[in-house]
């Protein structure tokens, strides 16, 4: 009996042990997306430094974008349904249903959702669907100057998105997974640098 | 989270205004009191549209608001939903005696407008209940949305009570005093709660930013209402009663600016101490 195909699942890995907080990528996703002015889809956090030098500093960055989550609670609180999750997994706004209450923003543990002042609507990251569904990477992992960012089928064993994953599997990781969205991007550790992370998720 | 002006207002609106009518509904059936009725619920139906149109400038665009009736499983839908029935029913309640004689539907039209009231109230209550904002994360949220509700509504009917020249039945006094308490306790686990939230957001209310809101409501919610709940009971006073009402307002104006003020964001990563967010 053949295996059944699993349907295509899109989603994001972002190794942080190569992060370098160029913010390539969030310029790369403003210019693509034609992203307005106070508006971010993407951004890049500094965390620390702390701790002393040599051995004991701690700094890495941390690049911030929506989750696109399994079980989004943006969907869930929508009163109008703009915000809707695709067969492929990615979860989108629908700009002619959005009427800007800021709900999802409330409600989203990630800061993946910004207020665009100009339209009043709710914005964030798209995984960059129009060109994932063309084959070509979203412009945030064509940019990536350290290729920290791979996208694509999560599901399917041969894309670069698999591989990187099943070979970091002792360095992976998805932000505050407690909240219970299971958000579908998945982070590498640093190799060093973030110990005090690792240890509060219990790696070494 | 920033102070949402509209919301404020609205939720102000709502609370002062069905609280009352509920509490006044209590008073009439269960307390032997008599209160012109169809004028509180035409009172209620004007606060409640006051409440709705400050909320309408809350959305980005208001031009949509039909969209808002489409998913049953959000509060908002909920809430959006009960309105025009709630509206209603209250108009019913409103234009009985002058418009429409109600008759024998009278008991059965107040009753659907106190279970609308409750259902609307809750709805607007859960919509606060997030477990992404830590300090909104708990049921407190809701409970403390329905005895503010309750606290307003039973001074502001003592407050009709003696207007109308009636002594304040004991069990309505209880009541209030009841409601008092209950608020208070509420509100202070709440905010002993918000020291221990946890994802590097732990807020201390009687440092700043919050300290200045925090006495505010402190002196406004708890010690003049406390005072001005006393006297109004003890004396008779309707003086006292309607400053109860104003001190139990602006109360849960600077409690409502508070709870917006705690809820801040998760942190990413709360062990670390910097967390600079590099936006350009």
């Amino acid at each position: 009996m053949g295996e059944t195909k699993k349907p295509i699942r899109y989603t994001l890995l972002i190794d942080l042990d190569k992060c370098t907080g160029c913010q390539a990528c969030s310029v790369a996703c403003k210019m693509e997306n034609n992203v307005d002015l106070g508006v971010f889809w993407n951004r890049v956090k500094r965390m620390g430094p702390v701790g002393e030098f040599p051995d004991k500093l701690e700094m890495f960055f941390f690049p911030n974008q929506c989750m696109h989550c399994e079980n989004p609670t943006c969907i869930e609180v929508c009163p109008t349904k703009a915000t809707y999750q695709t067969d492929t997994g990615v979860v989108l706004v629908d700009a002619d249903r959005c009427f800007g209450c800021q709900y999802c923003i409330w409600a989203c543990p990630y800061e993946a959702r910004t207020l665009n002042p100009k339209t009043k609507m709710v914005q964030k990251c798209t995984l960059c669907i129009h060109l994932l569904e063309k084959g070509e990477p979203p412009m945030c992992v064509y940019t990536c100057t350290t290729h920290a960012r791979c996208a694509g089928d999560i599901n399917d064993p041969d894309s670069e998105i698999s591989r990187v994953s099943a070979a970091n599997k002792d360095r992976q990781f998805k932000i505050h997974p407690e909240f219970r969205n299971n958000p579908s991007v998945i982070y590498l550790l640093p190799r060093k640098g973030a110990e005090t992370l690792c240890q509060s998720i219990k790696r070494s | 989270m920033p102070v949402h002006k509209a919301l404020l207002i609205s939720t102000t609106c709502q609370r002062f205004s069905l609280g009352t009518f509920l509490c006044c509904f209590i008073a009439t059936k269960f307390m032997g009191v008599t209160l012109p009725m169809n004028i509180i619920a035409l009172v209620t139906l004007f606060f409640l549209i006051v409440g709705g149109i400050a909320s309408a400038f809350h959305l980005g665009r208001p031009g949509r608001f039909f969209n808002a009736f489409t998913n049953f499983g959000s509060h908002l839908t909920q809430e959006a939903f009960i309105t025009p029935f709630l509206g209603i029913a209250l108009l019913a309640c409103g234009v009985d005696g002058f418009v429409i004689h109600l008759g024998a539907a009278t008991d059965l039209v107040y009753w659907i407008s106190v279970i609308l009231s409750l259902i609307f109230l809750t709805s607007t209550g859960l919509v606060y209940q997030l477990s992404s904002r830590p300090a909104w994360n708990t049921s407190l949220v809701l409970i403390v949305f329905l005895v503010t509700a309750a606290e307003v509504g039973t001074i502001t009917t003592i407050a009709i009570v003696l207007g109308l020249g009636a002594a304040v039945p004991v069990g309505l006094a209880v009541l209030a005093f009841l409601a008092f308490a209950l608020c208070l306790i509420c509100q202070f686990f709440f905010t002993a709660r918000l020291k221990s939230v946890g994802y590097g957001v732990d807020v201390f209310v009687n440092q700043e930013p919050f300290k200045t809101t925090y006495t505010l409501w402190f002196i406004f919610g708890l010690a003049a209402l406390a005072v001005a709940l006393i006297a109004a009971v003890a004396l008779q006073s309707a003086v006292a009663a309607y400053a109860g009402v104003i001190c139990a307002m602006v109360g849960i104006v600077y409690w409502t600016i508070l709870f917006y003020k705690v809820a801040l964001k998760v942190k990413m990563f709360p062990m670390y101490s910097v967390d600079l967010n590099l936006n350009m």
